[in-house]
């Protein structure tokens, strides 16, 4: 099988088969594919469009010099090595996208071997950064607002001095000041720094506009009115991605959760939630995904360790429509900001997944302009596929945009 | 008891004027959130029902309330 480079040192490669022939992909599927082919020295070309309907098979274009997928605007040629330089330095020009060996693909008899794994804090970067391949990409989530709706922000907190923070409280008698830390921490890890004064990077969305919603107490408790209007608020405020690492242990859907969510999800805001810690996998209980991530239209995150492993806590799939995990993130021994004076704590949960998710989904806004579901999609498609169930990760671990 | 009450699609354009009927019908009204079109407030458990029946009112759903572990548990 082909593996394809991907970040970090998880993937490794080896060379490509090739057949010696080269796959043309044309800028634009429009244009004439085989005129042009025909004048860079190729004396046959087959063109798909004279099969219609009917599949170009080896039988017909054998013998061919190059066979034009017209409708793919793509071409494969048996050009000589002076041929194929000849039509790279085309690609200058803006006709041709890319030329590249064509590959020889088998069939996948065995599950590929994943080299061990096993990612750690250092001075520089956390271990949850690192998985998520964070320090790699481009992106900072500048532009885009986050909103994350916990037990509120510490604001003397000197990790933030500087940044964009909006706050309100929904908890009645308190004010937006976290008096608990949670908040704090998932703060942190969606949005925080990377260049803190002291110790490693923590933050993965670190240019990010902060909405810290307050939605549970100090004691850390709340309920359904002060988490919707949160979500009220942070929709009116236009933020692409709301984070909510809190759920409770009921083994249905919400109503008011899909209603909320995919409303959300129609104005473009990506609601992602924590799925829950109440499994106990050292004793064989998986749990299950609770409310509110058990809703249809919210995101669902499980909790990874170390080494890409289901963290014991992290709930499995809920067998009902929307109960299910859909993407997995670093929820172990998460190193990021708290309540001053103590500056930083370590703490799992999948309430840390949650942010890790939040923040890369952020990233990909910034990187890519898509809301709502796209971005959803987007998430999914790109996320990092693990050996563990799919009933545990969803599509696996979440993963920064590259260049 | 609280509630929580989903407006309809077709009602969230005019989601003060569910909010009237909701209080004719005995529901305390403690916000209306426009951008999301909900509705919540308290009311005794046993109007419900008759909650529920108020045009352009998709559901009406008990509480429900979410507590995070305390700050010194290593998971949460």
């Amino acid at each position: 099988m082909i593996e394809s480079e991907s970040s970090g040192s998880r993937s490794r490669g080896q060379e490509p088969e090739t057949t010696g022939r080269f796959i043309v992909v044309f800028a634009d599927a429009e244009q004439d594919a085989p005129g042009f082919l025909r004048s860079a020295g190729m004396a046959s070309v087959a063109d798909s469009r004279e099969f219609g309907s009917r599949a170009a098979t080896p039988d017909q274009t054998e013998g061919a010099d190059a066979t034009v997928f017209s409708r793919l605007g793509v071409a494969v040629v048996s050009a000589d090595p002076q041929q194929a330089r000849a039509l790279r330095s085309s690609s200058d020009e803006g006709t041709i996208i890319s030329v590249s060996p064509e590959l020889i693909h088998h069939v996948l008899t065995e599950s590929p071997g994943e080299p061990s794994t096993l990612f750690q804090d250092t001075d520089e970067l956390t271990w949850g950064l690192q998985a998520v391949a964070a320090d790699t990409s481009p992106w900072s989530g500048a532009g885009i607002r986050v909103a994350v709706l916990d037990t509120g922000f510490d604001s003397s907190h000197p990790d933030f001095a500087g940044r964009q923070i909006t706050t309100e409280s929904f908890v009645p008698g308190e004010t937006s000041q976290d008096g608990h830390g949670h908040g704090t921490h998932c703060i942190g890890t969606s949005c925080g720094p990377r260049s803190p004064e002291e110790g490693p990077a923590y933050g993965v969305a670190f240019e990010a506009e902060i909405f810290a919603g307050k939605v549970l107490g100090d004691s850390g408790s709340g309920s359904d009115s002060g988490i919707i209007a949160g979500i009220d608020w942070a929709m009116a405020n236009e933020c692409a991605v709301i984070s909510m690492s809190l759920g409770a242990d009921i083994a249905q859907v919400h109503p008011p959760y899909t209603a909320v969510g995919q409303r959300a999800l129609d104005q473009g805001s990506l609601i992602i939630a924590a799925a829950g810690n109440n499994a106990d996998r050292r004793q064989n209980d998986f749990g299950f995904v609770g409310a509110p991530a058990n809703s249809p239209f919210i995101l669902a995150v499980g909790a990874l360790d170390q080494q890409l492993e289901m963290a014991f806590f992290s709930a499995r799939t809920l067998p009902v429509r929307g109960g299910q995990v859909d993407v997995a993130g670093p929820g172990f021994q998460v190193y990021s900001s708290w309540l001053m004076p103590d500056r930083y704590r370590s703490i799992s949960g999948t309430s840390m997944a949650t942010p890790h998710a939040a923040g890369i989904a952020a990233l990909w806004a910034q990187a890519t302009g898509y809301r709502g579901r796209e971005l959803w999609s987007l998430l999914a498609q790109e996320s990092q596929r693990l050996l563990l169930p799919s009933v545990d990760v969803g599509s696996g671990l979440v993963l920064a945009p590259q260049d | 008891m609280n509630f929580t009450v989903t407006v309809q699609d077709s009602h969230r354009s005019e989601i003060q004027d569910v909010a009237e009927r909701l209080r004719a019908r005995g529901l305390e009204v403690d916000r209306v959130l426009e951008a999301v079109g909900m509705i919540t407030g308290s009311a005794p458990e046993d109007r419900q029902a008759e909650l529920e029946a108020v045009d352009g009112v998709s559901s009406v759903d008990g509480e429900v309330r979410f507590l995070l572990p305390p700050p010194d548990s290593d998971i949460q």
